[in-house]
């Protein structure tokens, strides 16, 4: 008996018992709700739309940077590969240079040719009666040895 | 007909429908039509729910807008996992109106210091006659509003109400007693 004259139960039961109007118009809340709902959603698109600018900048000033550090070189020279006397060279740690066109290649690395161990240039050249030779060079580009070799560039597919 | 049968009968009905409102809540994921059934069914229980917690009627109606806001956005990833759509949605109202209630308190706190408000006249920002019960229950700490308000008023099993607010049952039955000691404080010092 005690129990129900606690006023904690009454006033939770006083406070429970109050309803939401029955007769309340709820297309006005669902106005609301549509425009909220609009509202946000175009907030959504927006701040995804900015996020999305935001990644093309940076990835496009990367790019820019990439190209302007060398990297355009750098994609260019994992597409050579040399072969000296039917033998294919490793070139890990070869500094590999392509002209735009992929016409003119220079290689310059260590140990590329037998007996010569300071780093030489190899000038490629697609000159008629060049074809299938290439010239080692040393730093001051005197003429070391003249190869047997070919150079292919699997990107344009030639063959020098 | 015996108990164990009516039992049977009643463990059968809430299954069909437990299996009705999951297949209701998968065609409102495809169509937006749909979701409209899902308003029309939970918007009374919501609005109620939340005008019991705070007697604000508008803010009742900005509330469950947002509620129903964040239901439409969510409900694509929602996925049944034994836990009905209705303890879901009263989640959400909860989080909402406990969100609220903490702005208000730090708007309260801060007129105060300013000496903006007097407190006697609070209860005249509830539009219920029953303004310093209001007053009372939103004394306390969202945490506490939140166990009373579903338990007492809404009627759920302390069960549901744990699932609701996320923490265990005896987590709940502890701040049941904890927050029926400070209402009691509340309104003895307001009689």
């Amino acid at each position: 008996m005690q129990h129900q004259h606690d006023p904690v139960d009454e006033a939770l039961k006083t406070l429970g018992l109050r309803n939401w109007p029955s007769d309340y118009d709820n297309h006005k809340l669902k106005e609301k709700i549509m425009q909220d709902f609009q509202t946000k959603r175009s907030m959504s698109l927006m701040s995804r739309r900015n996020a999305l600018a935001a990644t093309l900048a940076i990835a496009l000033l990367g790019t820019a940077g990439f190209a302007a550090a060398g990297g355009l070189d750098m994609v260019r020279g994992w597409f050579i590969t040399v072969t000296v006397n039917g033998e294919d060279v490793d070139l890990s740690g070869a500094d590999i240079v392509v002209s735009d066109d992929g016409q003119e290649i220079m290689i310059t690395t260590n140990g590329l040719v037998e007996d010569v161990d300071e780093p030489v240039s190899i000038s490629v050249t697609a000159e008629p009666g060049n074809s299938g030779s290439i010239i080692v060079q040393d730093a001051d580009g005197n003429v070391i040895k003249t190869l047997n070799a070919t150079v292919h560039n699997s990107l344009t597919g030639d063959d020098k | 007909m015996t108990i164990a049968h009516v039992q049977q009968d009643d463990s059968r009905a809430r299954l069909i429908s437990l299996k009705r409102e999951v297949e209701l809540i998968e065609r409102a994921k495809r169509d937006p039509g749909e979701f409209g059934v899902l308003y029309q069914r939970y918007c009374p229980t919501l609005l109620s729910y939340v005008y019991r917690r705070i007697g604000d009627r508008h803010a009742t109606e900005d509330l469950v807008a947002d509620v129903f806001v964040i239901v439409m956005r969510s409900l694509p990833s929602y996925q049944y996992r034994g836990i009905p759509l209705r303890s879901w949605l009263y989640r959400i109202a909860t989080n909402a109106v406990n969100r609220w209630a903490r702005r208000q308190r730090r708007v309260a706190c801060l007129a105060l210091e300013a000496d903006l408000i007097d407190v006697s006249s609070r209860s005249t920002l509830y539009d219920t006659g029953d303004g310093y019960l209001q007053n009372a229950l939103l004394a306390l700490p969202p945490r506490f509003q939140a166990v009373l308000s579903l338990h007492h008023m809404e009627g759920l099993s302390v069960k549901e109400t744990a699932a609701i607010v996320g923490c265990r049952e005896g987590t709940v039955r502890s701040r049941l007693a904890r927050a029926r000691d400070a209402l009691r404080k509340h309104l003895n010092e307001r009689r």
